[in-house]
C-alpha cells in the first residue's frame, strides 16, 4: 500500500515538476523575447540620436551610457528609460566603432548585441 | 472462515490486519492534498506569470512591427541614394526636402530637384482625406525605385528629366517629375541607365477606442488610391494596427522661442519627428500596463563629426 502511495504521488511530483518547468523556460523565453526587442529599440533609437546630432554612433553611446556625462545635449531620455529596464543593462563604445549593448538574462548568463556606424 | 472487508486503503481480514488503519489513511491523504494544493497554487502562479511575461514580450513585439514599419517609410521618403549620391554634394541640399500637400495633386508640368519627406499634418485641415476627424497625423511622401521594390501595377512614376534627353545632350540641373502611369515599366525613349520610381503618398492617424468600430484603439493607414484610372484621389482608412492605445508626435523642427511662438529650424538639419505610441495589453483579463515607446524618426543622415 506504500508504495502504491509513493508510486502515484512521485509521479504526481514529476508532473507539477515538469509544468512549473515548463512555466519557467516558457517565461524566461519571453523575457529573453522582450528584453531582445527592448535592446532593438534601445540601438534603432541611439542609431537616430546619432544621426539627428550629427554624431557617430561610438559618440552618442559614451554620450546616451554612463549618466555622469551628462545627457542634456543629446535626446538620450528613452535610451536611459530602456537601460534601466535591461538588467545590469550596460552600453560600450569599442575603438573600432562598435556599439555594444550588454545585460543579464533571468538564467544569469550575460548577454551582448552589437551595432556600427556601417549598419545603421 | 475469512472474510474480507475493503474500506478506503484499510483491509481487515479475520486472520490479521493489513495495511493501513483508517487514521494513517486520512493522515495521508491529508498530507497528499497538502502538498497537492501548495503545488497547483504555485504552478497557478508560475502559469500566471508566463502568461503575463507572453503578454509582455506580445506587446513589445507589436510595438516593434509597428516602429519597424515607421522606419521602413522614413528610410524611403526621399530620393534613393544611388539616384542622388553623384549629384548631390552640400549637406544642406541632401536634407532639403519638398513634401508637399497631401491634397495637392501631383501636376506633370511641375519638376523638382527632390521629392520625398515626411511630416506632421493636422488631418482636420485636409478635407481631401475621407474618413478622418480630428487629431494629428504623419503624412509620408515615398519614392521607391524601379523595377526592384516598386512592384508592377498603376501609380505615379516619377522619372528624371534626364530620360528624355538625347544620347549625349546633358542639362546642369537635375529635375524630377511625376505623372500618372498604367504601370511601372520604365518610361518609353528613356535612356538606359537613367532612373525612375513611383511615388506613394501615405497618412498614418489614430483612432480613440470610443471611435472605432472594433471598440480598441487602432492605428489607420491611408494612402494614393493605386485604381486604374488617373484621379487623385485618397483610399478609405484601413486599420494597420489594433491595440494603440495612444499616440503623440512632435516636430523636433519646430519649437517655441521665448515669446512663445513656434520657431521652425532651418540650418541643414535632418528632419526629425518623435513618436510616442502606448501599446496596449494583447488581452484584457491580463492586467498590464500599457507599453509606453518613444521613437525618433529622422530623415537621411547627415556625415558625422566626432
Amino acid at each position: 500500500m506504500w508504495v502504491d502511495y509513493a508510486i502515484a504521488s512521485s509521479i504526481g511530483f514529476v508532473g507539477l515538476l515538469g509544468l512549473m518547468q515548463l512555466t519557467g523556460e516558457l517565461t524566461a523565453l519571453s523575457m529573453s523575447a522582450y528584453q531582445l526587442t527592448m535592446a532593438g529599440f534601445l540601438l534603432d533609437e541611439l542609431a537616430a540620436v546619432s544621426s539627428w546630432e550629427g554624431v557617430s554612433l561610438t559618440s552618442a553611446a559614451q554620450l546616451c551610457g554612463p549618466s555622469e556625462w551628462g545627457t542634456q545635449a543629446l535626446h538620450c531620455g528613452m535610451i536611459e528609460r530602456w537601460l534601466r529596464a535591461l538588467p545590469q543593462g550596460d552600453l560600450s563604445a569599442a575603438a573600432d566603432g562598435l556599439v555594444s549593448l550588454t545585460w543579464q538574462q533571468m538564467d544569469g548568463s550575460l548577454m551582448a548585441i552589437t551595432r556600427s556606424d556601417a549598419s545603421n | 472462515m475469512t472474510f474480507t472487508i475493503s474500506h478506503c486503503c484499510v483491509r481487515f481480514s479475520g486472520k490479521r490486519l493489513s495495511g493501513l488503519s483508517l487514521i494513517e489513511c486520512l493522515v495521508v491523504n491529508a498530507l497528499a492534498l497538502v502538498l497537492l494544493s501548495i503545488l497547483l497554487a504555485t504552478s497557478a502562479d508560475m502559469i500566471s506569470a508566463a502568461q503575463k511575461a507572453g503578454d509582455r514580450s506580445e506587446q513589445a513585439i507589436r510595438a516593434r512591427q509597428v516602429f519597424d514599419f515607421l522606419d521602413s517609410l522614413v528610410r524611403t521618403a526621399q530620393l534613393p541614394d544611388t539616384w542622388t549620391t553623384d549629384d548631390i554634394t552640400s549637406e544642406g541640399e541632401a536634407v532639403q526636402y519638398s513634401l508637399m500637400d497631401p491634397c495637392k495633386e501631383f501636376g506633370t508640368v511641375v519638376t523638382q530637384p527632390y521629392w520625398g519627406g515626411f511630416g506632421i499634418v493636422e488631418l482636420a485641415n485636409l478635407s481631401c482625406l475621407p474618413g478622418t476627424e480630428t487629431g494629428v497625423g504623419l503624412y509620408v511622401e515615398r519614392v521607391l525605385p524601379c523595377p526592384e521594390e516598386c512592384g508592377e501595377g498603376a501609380g505615379y512614376q516619377i522619372v528624371s528629366t534626364q530620360c528624355h534627353l538625347r544620347r549625349g545632350q546633358t542639362i546642369e540641373e537635375f529635375q524630377w517629375q511625376v505623372s500618372w502611369e498604367k504601370n511601372m515599366e520604365r518610361p518609353h525613349r528613356c535612356l538606359e541607365g537613367a532612373a525612375w520610381g513611383r511615388v506613394e503618398r501615405i497618412v498614418l492617424s489614430h483612432r480613440s477606442a470610443e471611435d472605432s468600430l472594433e471598440g480598441v484603439a487602432v492605428l489607420r493607414l491611408q494612402q494614393i488610391a493605386q485604381g486604374l484610372e488617373a484621379t487623385y484621389r485618397w483610399s478609405q482608412p484601413e486599420t494597420m494596427v489594433l491595440g494603440v492605445d495612444a499616440w503623440q508626435l512632435s516636430d523636433l523642427n519646430r519649437f517655441s522661442d521665448l515669446t512663445g511662438e513656434e520657431v521652425r529650424l532651418t540650418s541643414g538639419r535632418s528632419h526629425a519627428v518623435r513618436v510616442r505610441a502606448i501599446i496596449g495589453p494583447p488581452r484584457s483579463e491580463t492586467a498590464l500596463p500599457g507599453l509606453a515607446i518613444e521613437r525618433l524618426l529622422v530623415s537621411a543622415r547627415r556625415p558625422t563629426r566626432g
